[in-house]
């Protein structure tokens, strides 16, 4: 297990923001852009913001997102959304112009101090702490590969943000309506075999369902990588009071706490 | 101005928001969306003999109305509650109410009497009423003689004022209310949360790793308003009322139906920054209202004797 400190957060705040941009990229998943100022400068690949989707008591309690996007230059912050439940529907709804109640931005986040080579894996919805990530990391001379996993070709989505970033994306479908066939994690494994890569400063960056994610830490285990992964679960304050989101460490032995201790962890630091 | 003080017998609060234990952990979490110099009190997470780890998930889900959760008194014990914790608490200028709980009287009894060596904790809340822990709380809870017993052997060790914190999961909350204040209880809070369970038809399983949990939230502020006003009519202490309370009007309502003073729980969760707006907002309600001393209205609801069921 790597216990390496990672970078303390700055302080979350919770305010109104406006929405500036809402844009839908497929039947369930759609984009929305917030003009939060404050939060965009400090926030960090792999944190999270609890959104409250309306004033009222329903829902009651926030909602957690990833962070997709963020610009401190135009002071805003941008979440990609898979629309589920009424929480996500009630979103879906907001109009540019309407204000939103953030709280944020939270959590650990992806540390990158030592990584040369990036293997992001992100499976559906789970893609989007990642394009935040893949954008921080081109700014250095890494090399990044972003796989992809969708069910199918309808739902692949936000590779335009990734035109213009050092990256190199490969997405694989389910039924093989759009790039390759299969599981992601089977792409991943292909390339980890096949390719000649530099052994040092390798890490897998991955989010998404929990037998991709498993199967991704056995996969760091085979080639001795390391692998932080981001994680979700039912929350509430989101700001470590109510120690509702807890998940069991690798020992089974303890709990760790989503939103304070993660949503980042590393392999082996909670059980998956 | 509006003198908001609430008297809990000989605890005064310079207002009678309160925050609910479990919901503001030891109040460290809020700091950077709270002045806590601003809150009546704050109530801390409940403290066991030892730390406890707590259940396992799903530990929370929200359900119509409000919320359910089985945390399962995850603590960091009384040790580290002193050593890490209690540093903090001291310096913020308002009440300390360290909420204390145990799978036995001995636990409870250890817990207090280690506490009682230390200074800045103005009162202690005992937690006869977590739903969520095998042994612990709602087994002595929902039986009067075991809290006459409890708060009895608890009073022994302190002469710190002790809150008794009461469950609404019984036939008679007034009996538990009655067996308290026999046992020693300077004030009561009531309620605690209601048990409740959430099913996923998908996976046929429940949803929380322990199956059931306490509900909380909105959906509990008029259950909470029934069973304060059950409790005041019974037992002569101060009471404090606890369950769905999200705003200043709600406060006055709790103080109507004779609460000294409210805990704010599960609206912590909702919006970080509550308790303080509360006590912003009930300044100026009670402006509004022409309520120029707050005690003034605690227990003075307008009813007629003969509408009363009993």
């Amino acid at each position: 297990m790597n216990n390496d400190p990672i970078p303390k957060p700055l302080k979350p705040i919770v305010e109104k923001y406006p929405v500036i941009e809402q844009n839908w990229l497929n039947e369930t998943y759609f984009k929305i852009r917030i003009l939060a100022g404050d939060m965009a400068e400090n926030a960090i690949p792999g944190q999270f913001v609890n959104v409250r989707v309306n004033q009222t008591h329903d829902p009651l309690l926030r909602r957690p997102f990833s962070i997709y996007l963020a610009s401190a230059e135009e002071g805003w912050i941008e979440l990609l959304v898979k629309r589920v439940g009424r929480g996500t529907e009630l979103l879906s709804q907001l109009k540019v112009g309407d204000q939103i109640d953030v709280l944020g931005p939270l959590g650990r986040g992806f540390d990158i101090a030592k990584v040369e080579t990036a293997i992001l894996v992100g499976g559906g919805i789970g893609i989007a702490p990642l394009v935040f990530l893949a954008r921080d990391l081109s700014i250095f001379p890494k090399n990044i590969y972003f796989f992809q996993g969708f069910q199918n070709k309808t739902e692949v989505c936000c590779l335009e943000d990734l035109a213009s970033l050092n990256v190199v994306p490969v997405v694989t479908t389910d039924d093989g309506s759009y790039g390759k066939k299969g599981l992601v994690t089977e792409t991943v494994r292909q390339f980890l075999k096949t390719r000649e890569i530099q052994q040092t400063g390798i890490e897998i960056f991955a989010c998404g369902p929990e037998p991709m994610l498993k199967e991704l830490s056995n996969i760091a285990d085979e080639y001795n990588l390391n692998a932080q992964f981001s994680l979700e679960t039912r929350m509430a304050c989101g700001i470590g009071a109510c120690m509702g989101c807890a998940i069991p460490t690798f020992d089974g032995e303890n709990y760790k706490l989503v939103c304070k201790d993660g949503p980042v962890f590393k392999n082996h630091e909670v059980l998956l | 101005m509006v003198d908001l003080t609430v008297n809990l017998g000989k605890l005064r609060l310079k207002n009678p928001v309160l925050t609910a234990s479990g919901t503001f952990g030891y109040a460290k979490e809020y700091e950077d969306f709270v002045d806590l110099n601003q809150l009546g009190g704050v109530v801390t997470k409940s403290i066991t003999k030892e730390p406890r780890v707590g259940n396992p998930p799903f530990r929370v889900t929200e359900v119509p109305g409000g919320m359910l959760n089985s945390i399962g008194l995850e603590n960091v014990g009384v040790e580290a509650f002193v050593r890490e914790k209690l540093p903090f608490l001291r310096k913020i200028r308002t009440r300390i109410i360290v909420n204390v709980a145990g799978n036995s009287v001995e636990d409870y009894e250890a817990v207090v009497s280690r506490l009682d060596f230390e200074e800045g904790i103005d009162a202690y809340e005992i937690n006869l009423s977590c739903p969520n822990v095998k042994e612990g709380g709602l087994t002595f809870g929902k039986n009067p003689t075991e809290v006459f017993r409890m708060t009895q052997k608890v009073r022994l060790h302190t002469k710190r004022p002790i809150i008794v914190k009461l469950t609404p999961n019984v036939t008679s909350i007034g009996d538990l209310a009655q067996a308290a204040v026999d046992g020693g209880a300077d004030i009561l809070s009531a309620i605690n949360t209601l048990v409740g369970m959430a099913v996923d038809v998908k996976t046929r399983k429940p949803i929380l790793g322990r199956i059931t949990g306490g509900f909380s939230g909105p959906a509990l502020k008029s259950i909470a308003l029934a069973k304060v006003f059950e409790i005041v009519r019974r037992v002569d202490v101060p009471v404090i009322g606890v369950g769905g309370v999200f705003s200043a009007q709600d406060v006055l309502e709790f103080l109507l139906v004779g609460a000294s003073a409210v805990q704010i729980g599960t609206a912590n969760f909702v919006d970080p920054g509550i308790s303080e707006k509360i006590v912003k907002d009930l300044r100026q309600n009670c402006e509004e209202h022409g309520i120029r001393n707050l005690k003034e209205i605690i227990g003075q609801i307008e009813i007629q004797e003969d509408a009363i069921l009993t």
